[in-house]
Protein backbone atom coordinates (compact mmCIF):
# COMPACT_ATOMS: atom_id res chain seq x y z
CA UNK A 1 0.00 0.00 0.00
CA UNK A 2 2.14 2.11 1.01
CA UNK A 3 6.67 2.44 0.97
CA UNK A 4 8.45 3.02 4.30
CA UNK A 5 11.45 4.31 1.94
CA UNK A 6 8.90 7.13 0.48
CA UNK A 7 8.18 10.61 2.88
CA UNK A 8 5.85 11.42 1.14
CA UNK A 9 2.84 9.49 -0.25
CA UNK A 10 -0.32 11.00 -1.72
CA UNK A 11 -3.02 8.65 -3.37
CA UNK A 12 -5.89 10.65 -5.24
CA UNK A 13 -5.90 13.84 -3.05
CA UNK A 14 -8.42 15.83 -3.55
CA UNK A 15 -9.68 19.23 -2.28
CA UNK A 16 -12.92 21.26 -3.49
CA UNK A 17 -14.35 24.12 -2.01
CA UNK A 18 -17.70 23.65 -3.15
CA UNK A 19 -17.56 23.86 -6.89
CA UNK A 20 -14.16 24.81 -6.85
CA UNK A 21 -11.41 22.15 -7.17
CA UNK A 22 -8.37 23.75 -5.59
CA UNK A 23 -6.29 20.35 -5.88
CA UNK A 24 -7.65 17.17 -8.26
CA UNK A 25 -6.80 13.97 -7.98
CA UNK A 26 -3.04 14.09 -6.39
CA UNK A 27 -0.37 11.06 -6.53
CA UNK A 28 2.59 12.19 -5.07
CA UNK A 29 5.75 9.91 -4.30
CA UNK A 30 8.48 12.06 -2.46
CA UNK A 31 11.50 9.71 -1.59
CA UNK A 32 12.90 9.76 1.80
CA UNK A 33 16.36 11.97 1.51
CA UNK A 34 15.49 14.00 -1.18
CA UNK A 35 14.84 17.73 -2.09
CA UNK A 36 11.84 18.40 -4.27
CA UNK A 37 10.04 21.46 -5.22
CA UNK A 38 6.56 22.12 -5.75
CA UNK A 39 6.09 24.49 -8.38
CA UNK A 40 2.89 26.21 -10.07
CA UNK A 41 2.09 29.58 -10.66
CA UNK A 42 -0.82 31.43 -8.09
CA UNK A 43 -3.84 29.15 -7.59
CA UNK A 44 -2.05 26.05 -9.18
CA UNK A 45 -2.65 24.41 -5.95
CA UNK A 46 0.31 24.33 -3.92
CA UNK A 47 -0.59 25.98 -0.69
CA UNK A 48 -3.79 23.67 -0.57
CA UNK A 49 -1.54 20.75 -1.29
CA UNK A 50 1.27 21.98 1.61
CA UNK A 51 -1.83 22.60 4.25
CA UNK A 52 -3.19 18.82 3.63
CA UNK A 53 -0.01 17.71 4.16
CA UNK A 54 0.81 19.66 7.65
CA UNK A 55 -2.85 18.58 8.07
CA UNK A 56 -4.13 22.04 8.46
CA UNK A 57 -6.78 20.83 5.59
CA UNK A 58 -9.21 18.12 5.62
CA UNK A 59 -8.87 16.01 1.98
CA UNK A 60 -12.33 16.01 0.25
CA UNK A 61 -10.94 12.47 -0.62
CA UNK A 62 -7.66 10.70 -1.34
CA UNK A 63 -5.07 8.99 1.27
CA UNK A 64 -2.05 10.80 2.64
CA UNK A 65 1.18 8.70 4.14
CA UNK A 66 4.00 10.86 5.50
CA UNK A 67 7.10 8.77 6.41
CA UNK A 68 5.22 5.77 6.23
CA UNK A 69 2.35 6.35 8.35
CA UNK A 70 -1.32 7.50 7.39
CA UNK A 71 -1.84 11.18 8.40
CA UNK A 72 -5.32 11.30 8.80
CA UNK A 73 -5.63 8.88 11.30
CA UNK A 74 -1.98 9.29 12.98
CA UNK A 75 -1.83 13.27 12.99
CA UNK A 76 -0.40 14.26 16.25
CA UNK A 77 2.60 11.16 16.32
CA UNK A 78 3.32 12.56 12.57
CA UNK A 79 3.84 15.82 13.60
CA UNK A 80 6.06 15.33 16.15
CA UNK A 81 8.55 14.54 13.16
CA UNK A 82 7.72 17.16 10.92
CA UNK A 83 8.07 20.68 10.47
CA UNK A 84 7.38 23.73 8.35
CA UNK A 85 8.56 27.07 7.63
CA UNK A 86 6.47 29.75 5.53
CA UNK A 87 6.41 33.48 5.40
CA UNK A 88 2.86 33.46 5.50
CA UNK A 89 2.15 32.14 9.24
CA UNK A 90 3.84 34.32 11.48
CA UNK A 91 5.33 32.85 15.11
CA UNK A 92 3.70 34.87 17.37
CA UNK A 93 4.99 39.14 17.33
CA UNK A 94 4.80 39.32 20.94
CA UNK A 95 6.78 36.77 22.02
CA UNK A 96 10.74 37.27 21.58
CA UNK A 97 12.79 34.61 19.59
CA UNK A 98 13.68 32.53 22.42
CA UNK A 99 10.12 32.13 24.07
CA UNK A 100 8.75 31.42 20.76
CA UNK A 101 11.50 28.55 20.57
CA UNK A 102 10.80 27.86 24.17
CA UNK A 103 7.50 27.42 23.63
CA UNK A 104 7.46 25.33 19.99
CA UNK A 105 10.14 23.26 21.72
CA UNK A 106 7.91 22.19 24.01
CA UNK A 107 4.94 21.50 21.76
CA UNK A 108 7.15 19.30 19.89
CA UNK A 109 8.56 17.59 23.53
CA UNK A 110 12.27 18.44 22.10
CA UNK A 111 14.90 17.20 24.98
CA UNK A 112 17.41 19.06 26.14
CA UNK A 113 15.39 21.95 24.87
CA UNK A 114 17.81 24.62 26.19
CA UNK A 115 20.83 23.15 24.51
CA UNK A 116 18.85 22.78 21.37
CA UNK A 117 18.02 26.12 21.21
CA UNK A 118 21.94 27.42 21.51
CA UNK A 119 23.19 25.02 18.97
CA UNK A 120 20.59 26.17 16.11
CA UNK A 121 21.24 29.69 17.74
CA UNK A 122 24.54 29.85 17.04
CA UNK A 123 24.23 27.92 13.19
CA UNK A 124 21.47 30.08 12.49
CA UNK A 125 23.45 33.19 13.31
CA UNK A 126 20.30 34.31 15.86
CA UNK A 127 22.17 34.50 19.29
CA UNK A 128 21.39 38.35 19.04
CA UNK A 129 18.17 38.13 18.39
CA UNK A 130 17.14 35.85 21.59
CA UNK A 131 16.13 38.77 23.55
CA UNK A 132 13.96 40.58 20.42
CA UNK A 133 10.55 40.19 20.02
CA UNK A 134 9.66 38.57 16.65
CA UNK A 135 7.48 41.62 15.83
CA UNK A 136 10.57 43.86 15.85
CA UNK A 137 12.54 41.55 13.28
CA UNK A 138 13.32 42.26 9.45
CA UNK A 139 12.13 39.76 6.76
CA UNK A 140 15.43 38.60 7.24
CA UNK A 141 15.68 37.63 10.93
CA UNK A 142 12.37 36.65 10.92
CA UNK A 143 12.78 33.64 8.13
CA UNK A 144 15.93 32.83 10.34
CA UNK A 145 13.87 32.73 13.43
CA UNK A 146 11.03 30.48 11.66
CA UNK A 147 14.18 28.36 10.42
CA UNK A 148 14.83 27.81 13.98
CA UNK A 149 11.57 26.99 15.02
CA UNK A 150 10.89 23.94 12.22
CA UNK A 151 14.53 23.00 13.05
CA UNK A 152 13.81 22.32 16.89
CA UNK A 153 13.10 19.06 16.65
CA UNK A 154 15.23 17.94 14.14
CA UNK A 155 12.15 17.04 11.63
CA UNK A 156 12.53 14.02 9.34
CA UNK A 157 10.39 15.64 7.03
CA UNK A 158 10.40 19.75 6.64
CA UNK A 159 7.99 21.30 4.41
CA UNK A 160 9.02 24.83 3.55
CA UNK A 161 6.62 27.32 1.75
CA UNK A 162 8.96 29.85 -0.15
CA UNK A 163 11.87 29.43 2.14
CA UNK A 164 14.31 32.44 1.16
CA UNK A 165 11.49 34.96 0.06
CA UNK A 166 11.51 38.53 0.66
CA UNK A 167 15.62 37.30 1.51
CA UNK A 168 18.44 39.36 -0.18
CA UNK A 169 20.55 37.05 -2.80
CA UNK A 170 23.45 37.04 0.56
CA UNK A 171 20.98 35.43 3.00
CA UNK A 172 19.00 33.42 0.38
CA UNK A 173 22.62 31.61 -0.91
CA UNK A 174 23.52 31.23 2.91
CA UNK A 175 19.47 29.56 3.83
CA UNK A 176 19.82 27.26 1.13
CA UNK A 177 23.52 25.95 2.03
CA UNK A 178 22.17 25.38 5.67
CA UNK A 179 19.08 23.64 4.17
CA UNK A 180 21.41 21.10 1.98
CA UNK A 181 23.85 21.05 4.81
CA UNK A 182 21.21 19.79 6.87
CA UNK A 183 19.31 17.18 4.29
CA UNK A 184 23.35 16.14 4.21
CA UNK A 185 23.62 15.33 7.80
CA UNK A 186 20.32 14.34 8.74
CA UNK A 187 19.33 12.43 6.35
CA UNK A 188 15.78 13.96 6.10
CA UNK A 189 13.45 15.06 3.33
CA UNK A 190 12.87 18.59 2.00
CA UNK A 191 9.64 19.23 0.38
CA UNK A 192 9.33 22.67 -0.75
CA UNK A 193 7.39 25.41 -2.74
CA UNK A 194 9.16 28.00 -4.58
CA UNK A 195 9.08 30.45 -7.26
CA UNK A 196 12.44 31.05 -7.78
CA UNK A 197 14.15 28.47 -10.21
CA UNK A 198 17.63 29.11 -9.82
CA UNK A 199 17.10 28.35 -5.90
CA UNK A 200 15.04 25.30 -7.47
CA UNK A 201 17.51 23.66 -9.97
CA UNK A 202 20.51 24.89 -7.12
CA UNK A 203 18.78 22.27 -4.09
CA UNK A 204 16.40 20.03 -6.02
CA UNK A 205 16.52 16.40 -7.01
CA UNK A 206 13.12 16.06 -7.91
CA UNK A 207 10.71 18.77 -9.39
CA UNK A 208 6.96 18.33 -9.28
CA UNK A 209 4.41 21.23 -11.25
CA UNK A 210 1.14 21.56 -10.74
CA UNK A 211 -1.34 23.42 -12.95
CA UNK A 212 -4.81 24.09 -11.98
CA UNK A 213 -5.33 21.62 -8.90
CA UNK A 214 -3.22 18.89 -10.94
CA UNK A 215 0.49 17.89 -11.26
CA UNK A 216 1.41 18.12 -14.96
CA UNK A 217 4.99 17.48 -15.09
CA UNK A 218 7.59 15.90 -13.02
CA UNK A 219 11.01 14.70 -12.63
CA UNK A 220 14.97 15.41 -11.95
CA UNK A 221 15.68 19.55 -13.14
CA UNK A 222 17.87 17.88 -15.59
CA UNK A 223 15.60 15.74 -17.01
CA UNK A 224 12.50 18.46 -17.19
CA UNK A 225 15.30 20.94 -19.52
CA UNK A 226 15.91 17.85 -21.79
CA UNK A 227 12.18 17.23 -21.67
CA UNK A 228 11.32 21.00 -23.01
CA UNK A 229 14.42 21.23 -24.66
CA UNK A 230 15.30 24.52 -22.36
CA UNK A 231 17.99 26.40 -20.63
CA UNK A 232 16.41 26.93 -17.41
CA UNK A 233 13.79 25.93 -15.42
CA UNK A 234 12.34 29.49 -15.73
CA UNK A 235 11.55 28.34 -19.46
CA UNK A 236 10.56 25.13 -18.09
CA UNK A 237 8.24 26.96 -15.90
CA UNK A 238 6.83 29.45 -18.69
CA UNK A 239 6.30 26.71 -21.33
CA UNK A 240 3.95 24.90 -19.24
CA UNK A 241 1.92 28.04 -17.62
CA UNK A 242 1.29 29.18 -21.01
CA UNK A 243 0.80 25.90 -22.95
CA UNK A 244 3.52 25.33 -24.99
CA UNK A 245 3.77 21.76 -25.48
CA UNK A 246 7.19 20.10 -24.34
CA UNK B 1 23.33 20.77 11.43
CA UNK B 2 26.14 18.56 13.44
CA UNK B 3 23.55 16.00 14.51
CA UNK B 4 22.33 13.24 12.03
CA UNK B 5 20.31 11.45 15.17
CA UNK B 6 16.91 12.29 14.78
CA UNK B 7 14.96 12.90 18.01
CA UNK B 8 12.75 10.42 19.30
CA UNK B 9 10.28 12.46 21.33
CA UNK B 10 8.65 8.88 22.40
CA UNK B 11 11.37 8.79 24.53
CA UNK B 12 10.24 11.16 27.46
CA UNK B 13 6.93 9.05 27.75
CA UNK B 14 3.27 10.20 25.96
CA UNK B 15 2.13 11.52 29.42
CA UNK B 16 5.31 13.50 29.94
CA UNK B 17 5.00 14.84 26.49
CA UNK B 18 1.45 15.85 26.94
CA UNK B 19 2.01 17.93 29.86
CA UNK B 20 5.09 19.23 27.74
CA UNK B 21 2.48 20.32 25.19
CA UNK B 22 0.16 21.89 27.77
CA UNK B 23 2.83 23.50 29.42
CA UNK B 24 3.98 24.66 26.30
CA UNK B 25 0.65 26.39 25.55
CA UNK B 26 0.10 27.46 28.89
CA UNK B 27 4.18 29.08 28.50
CA UNK B 28 2.89 31.24 25.34
CA UNK B 29 0.49 32.97 27.26
CA UNK B 30 2.60 33.44 30.61
CA UNK B 31 4.93 35.19 28.09
CA UNK B 32 2.18 37.65 26.30
CA UNK B 33 1.46 38.78 29.65
CA UNK B 34 4.36 38.93 31.56
CA UNK B 35 5.85 41.26 28.44
CA UNK B 36 2.40 43.72 28.49
CA UNK B 37 1.54 45.52 31.34
CA UNK B 38 -1.83 46.97 29.45
CA UNK B 39 -2.61 43.06 29.22
CA UNK B 40 -2.10 42.79 32.93
CA UNK B 41 -4.13 46.49 33.53
CA UNK B 42 -7.01 44.83 31.77
CA UNK B 43 -6.82 41.10 33.35
CA UNK B 44 -7.04 42.85 36.80
CA UNK B 45 -9.61 46.00 36.10
CA UNK B 46 -12.99 44.53 35.37
CA UNK B 47 -13.60 42.42 37.88
CA UNK B 48 -12.00 45.35 40.66
CA UNK B 49 -14.50 48.45 38.85
CA UNK B 50 -17.51 45.71 39.01
CA UNK B 51 -17.12 44.73 42.62
CA UNK B 52 -16.18 48.11 43.44
CA UNK B 53 -19.47 49.71 41.58
CA UNK B 54 -21.58 47.43 43.21
CA UNK B 55 -19.70 47.33 46.61
CA UNK B 56 -20.41 51.48 46.78
CA UNK B 57 -23.92 50.88 45.17
CA UNK B 58 -25.12 48.32 47.81
CA UNK B 59 -23.77 49.94 50.69
CA UNK B 60 -25.75 53.56 49.62
CA UNK B 61 -28.56 51.66 49.23
CA UNK B 62 -28.63 49.77 52.85
CA UNK B 63 -27.21 53.15 54.69
CA UNK B 64 -30.36 54.51 52.98
CA UNK B 65 -33.30 52.14 52.74
CA UNK B 66 -32.36 49.39 55.20
CA UNK B 67 -30.62 48.37 58.25
CA UNK B 68 -29.78 44.77 56.80
CA UNK B 69 -26.35 44.65 56.90
CA UNK B 70 -25.86 41.29 54.76
CA UNK B 71 -27.17 42.52 51.81
CA UNK B 72 -23.67 44.18 50.89
CA UNK B 73 -21.43 41.06 51.71
CA UNK B 74 -24.36 39.30 49.43
CA UNK B 75 -24.05 41.50 46.66
CA UNK B 76 -20.13 41.75 46.72
CA UNK B 77 -20.47 38.02 46.95
CA UNK B 78 -22.35 37.63 44.02
CA UNK B 79 -20.52 40.03 41.85
CA UNK B 80 -17.09 38.07 42.55
CA UNK B 81 -18.87 35.06 41.58
CA UNK B 82 -20.57 36.13 38.75
CA UNK B 83 -16.82 37.21 37.70
CA UNK B 84 -15.77 33.72 38.15
CA UNK B 85 -18.16 32.62 35.87
CA UNK B 86 -17.42 35.65 33.28
CA UNK B 87 -13.42 35.76 33.78
CA UNK B 88 -13.21 32.22 32.39
CA UNK B 89 -15.35 31.98 29.79
CA UNK B 90 -13.85 35.50 28.54
CA UNK B 91 -10.43 34.29 29.17
CA UNK B 92 -10.69 31.65 27.12
CA UNK B 93 -12.15 33.53 24.58
CA UNK B 94 -9.25 35.91 24.32
CA UNK B 95 -6.55 33.23 24.94
CA UNK B 96 -8.26 31.66 21.46
CA UNK B 97 -8.47 35.46 19.88
CA UNK B 98 -4.32 36.16 20.85
CA UNK B 99 -3.34 33.29 18.42
CA UNK B 100 -5.73 34.92 15.56
CA UNK B 101 -4.55 37.88 15.98
CA UNK B 102 -1.01 36.79 15.89
CA UNK B 103 -2.11 34.36 12.82
CA UNK B 104 -0.25 31.74 14.53
CA UNK B 105 -3.06 28.75 14.79
CA UNK B 106 -1.07 27.59 11.68
CA UNK B 107 2.08 26.50 13.78
CA UNK B 108 0.04 26.14 16.78
CA UNK B 109 -2.32 22.96 15.23
CA UNK B 110 0.42 21.47 13.10
CA UNK B 111 2.27 21.02 16.12
CA UNK B 112 1.91 17.81 17.46
CA UNK B 113 -0.60 19.46 20.09
CA UNK B 114 -4.25 17.20 20.45
CA UNK B 115 -7.15 18.73 20.19
CA UNK B 116 -8.12 17.74 24.04
CA UNK B 117 -4.68 18.93 25.12
CA UNK B 118 -5.51 22.18 23.65
CA UNK B 119 -8.67 22.22 25.30
CA UNK B 120 -6.83 21.09 28.91
CA UNK B 121 -3.51 23.67 28.30
CA UNK B 122 -6.23 26.91 27.75
CA UNK B 123 -8.66 25.61 30.31
CA UNK B 124 -5.35 25.70 32.94
CA UNK B 125 -4.08 29.09 31.57
CA UNK B 126 -7.72 30.48 31.73
CA UNK B 127 -8.00 29.01 35.51
CA UNK B 128 -4.36 30.75 36.53
CA UNK B 129 -6.11 34.11 34.99
CA UNK B 130 -8.57 34.14 36.59
CA UNK B 131 -7.18 33.27 39.96
CA UNK B 132 -5.17 36.33 39.44
CA UNK B 133 -7.48 38.40 38.13
CA UNK B 134 -10.15 38.23 41.01
CA UNK B 135 -7.01 37.87 44.00
CA UNK B 136 -6.95 42.08 43.92
CA UNK B 137 -10.70 42.52 44.21
CA UNK B 138 -11.59 39.90 46.93
CA UNK B 139 -8.74 41.97 48.63
CA UNK B 140 -9.80 45.06 48.19
CA UNK B 141 -13.49 43.61 48.76
CA UNK B 142 -11.93 43.31 52.64
CA UNK B 143 -10.49 46.46 52.87
CA UNK B 144 -13.47 48.84 51.04
CA UNK B 145 -16.59 46.85 52.62
CA UNK B 146 -15.23 45.05 55.49
CA UNK B 147 -16.42 41.52 53.60
CA UNK B 148 -14.53 38.70 52.79
CA UNK B 149 -15.69 36.14 50.32
CA UNK B 150 -14.38 33.12 52.17
CA UNK B 151 -17.00 34.00 55.04
CA UNK B 152 -18.63 31.49 52.65
CA UNK B 153 -16.94 28.92 54.48
CA UNK B 154 -16.38 25.97 52.14
CA UNK B 155 -19.52 26.33 50.31
CA UNK B 156 -17.04 28.82 48.18
CA UNK B 157 -15.21 26.39 46.88
CA UNK B 158 -18.28 24.01 45.28
CA UNK B 159 -19.50 27.20 43.99
CA UNK B 160 -16.28 28.58 42.42
CA UNK B 161 -15.84 25.15 41.16
CA UNK B 162 -19.07 24.81 39.62
CA UNK B 163 -18.81 28.63 38.18
CA UNK B 164 -15.79 27.33 36.62
CA UNK B 165 -16.98 24.68 34.95
CA UNK B 166 -19.91 26.63 33.66
CA UNK B 167 -17.28 29.34 32.19
CA UNK B 168 -15.33 26.79 30.73
CA UNK B 169 -18.20 24.73 28.40
CA UNK B 170 -19.85 28.29 27.83
CA UNK B 171 -16.38 29.28 26.37
CA UNK B 172 -16.18 26.63 24.20
CA UNK B 173 -19.36 27.07 22.76
CA UNK B 174 -18.04 31.14 22.48
CA UNK B 175 -14.77 29.66 20.12
CA UNK B 176 -17.05 27.46 18.21
CA UNK B 177 -18.65 30.15 16.93
CA UNK B 178 -15.81 31.91 15.86
CA UNK B 179 -14.17 28.54 14.71
CA UNK B 180 -17.80 28.31 12.28
CA UNK B 181 -18.41 31.39 11.08
CA UNK B 182 -14.83 33.63 11.44
CA UNK B 183 -13.64 36.58 12.50
CA UNK B 184 -17.40 37.83 11.49
CA UNK B 185 -18.80 36.68 14.73
CA UNK B 186 -15.87 38.36 16.68
CA UNK B 187 -17.87 41.35 18.41
CA UNK B 188 -21.20 38.56 18.32
CA UNK B 189 -18.52 36.57 20.78
CA UNK B 190 -17.57 38.98 22.87
CA UNK B 191 -20.86 40.03 23.31
CA UNK B 192 -21.56 36.45 24.36
CA UNK B 193 -19.45 35.92 27.30
CA UNK B 194 -22.55 38.57 29.32
CA UNK B 195 -25.26 36.73 28.16
CA UNK B 196 -25.53 34.40 30.41
CA UNK B 197 -25.72 36.98 33.21
CA UNK B 198 -29.24 38.48 32.84
CA UNK B 199 -30.48 35.01 33.03
CA UNK B 200 -28.77 33.24 36.13
CA UNK B 201 -30.09 35.61 38.40
CA UNK B 202 -26.71 36.41 40.33
CA UNK B 203 -28.82 39.74 41.93
CA UNK B 204 -32.39 38.81 42.28
CA UNK B 205 -34.51 35.81 43.07
CA UNK B 206 -35.17 33.87 39.64
CA UNK B 207 -39.14 34.30 40.47
CA UNK B 208 -38.09 38.05 38.88
CA UNK B 209 -37.90 36.66 35.46
CA UNK B 210 -40.48 36.33 33.33
CA UNK B 211 -42.01 32.85 33.53
CA UNK B 212 -40.57 31.54 29.83
CA UNK B 213 -37.73 32.98 30.93
CA UNK B 214 -37.49 31.04 34.46
CA UNK B 215 -37.68 28.10 32.63
CA UNK B 216 -34.56 28.84 30.86
CA UNK B 217 -32.82 30.15 33.76
CA UNK B 218 -33.25 26.90 35.37
CA UNK B 219 -31.50 24.83 32.65
CA UNK B 220 -28.41 26.91 33.44
CA UNK B 221 -26.09 25.50 35.87
CA UNK B 222 -24.85 29.07 37.56
CA UNK B 223 -29.24 29.68 38.58
CA UNK B 224 -28.80 26.74 41.03
CA UNK B 225 -25.09 28.30 42.57
CA UNK B 226 -26.70 31.59 42.68
CA UNK B 227 -29.85 30.47 44.19
CA UNK B 228 -27.57 29.09 47.17
CA UNK B 229 -25.40 31.81 47.81
CA UNK B 230 -28.59 33.58 48.33
CA UNK B 231 -30.44 31.20 50.71
CA UNK B 232 -26.85 31.50 52.29
CA UNK B 233 -27.43 35.27 52.94
CA UNK B 234 -30.81 34.87 53.86
CA UNK B 235 -30.11 32.07 56.73
CA UNK B 236 -32.71 30.39 54.91
CA UNK B 237 -32.24 26.58 54.07
CA UNK B 238 -30.41 25.78 50.43
CA UNK B 239 -32.48 24.57 47.97
CA UNK B 240 -31.98 20.84 48.70
CA UNK B 241 -29.72 19.20 45.48
CA UNK B 242 -28.96 22.17 43.76
CA UNK B 243 -25.33 21.75 44.17
CA UNK B 244 -25.62 18.43 42.50
CA UNK B 245 -28.54 19.24 39.78
CA UNK B 246 -25.74 22.05 38.87
CA UNK B 247 -22.81 19.36 38.36
CA UNK B 248 -25.32 17.47 36.55
CA UNK B 249 -26.01 19.88 33.98
CA UNK B 250 -22.17 21.38 33.69
CA UNK B 251 -21.00 17.69 32.94
CA UNK B 252 -24.05 17.18 30.28
CA UNK B 253 -23.38 20.52 29.10
CA UNK B 254 -19.28 20.41 29.10
CA UNK B 255 -20.07 16.91 27.08
CA UNK B 256 -22.21 18.59 24.60
CA UNK B 257 -19.71 21.85 24.24
CA UNK B 258 -17.26 19.49 23.50
CA UNK B 259 -18.61 17.63 20.91
CA UNK B 260 -19.67 21.09 19.33
CA UNK B 261 -16.34 22.61 19.84
CA UNK B 262 -14.64 19.73 18.16
CA UNK B 263 -17.26 19.63 15.23
CA UNK B 264 -16.16 23.29 14.73
CA UNK B 265 -12.56 22.49 15.25
CA UNK B 266 -12.68 19.74 12.14
CA UNK B 267 -15.28 21.87 10.05
CA UNK B 268 -12.18 24.72 10.08
CA UNK B 269 -10.27 22.11 9.41
CA UNK B 270 -12.38 21.22 6.15
CA UNK B 271 -12.86 25.07 5.40
CA UNK B 272 -9.28 25.77 5.88
CA UNK B 273 -10.37 27.79 8.96
CA UNK B 274 -7.38 27.07 10.71
CA UNK B 275 -5.02 29.13 8.26
CA UNK B 276 -7.81 32.10 7.41
CA UNK B 277 -9.72 32.41 10.48
CA UNK B 278 -7.21 35.89 11.41
CA UNK B 279 -9.03 37.11 7.65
Amino acid sequence: MHEPQLAIHTVKLRKAFGDIVAVDSVDLDIKAGTITALLGGNGAGKSTTMAMLLGLLEPTSGDIFILGRDLLKERPKIAAELNFSSPYVDLPNRLTVWQNLIVYGNLYGVPHLKDRIQELSEQLQIVNLLDRHHGTLSAGQRTRASLAKSLLNKPRLLLLDEPTASLDPDTADWVRTLLMDYRKSSGATIFMASHNMFEVERMCDDVIVMKQGCVVDRGSPEALLKTYSRENLEEVFLDIARNRTA
Amino acid sequence: MTSPAIAQPEAQGPCALALRRMWGLALRHYYLHAGSWPRLIEMLYWPIVNMATWGFTSSYLVKKFTDTAFATGALIASVILVEVLVRVSTTMLMLFMEEVWSRNLGHLFASPIRFREFVAGTFFTCLVRTIIALTPAVILAKYLFGYSIFDLGWNLAAYAGLLVLNGCWYGMLIIALLLRFGMAAEWVAWMCTWLLIPFIAPYYPVSTLPHALQMLSYSLPATYVFECVKAQFAQVPMPPDNLLIALGLNVLYFILAGVVFWRAYQGARERGGLLQVGE
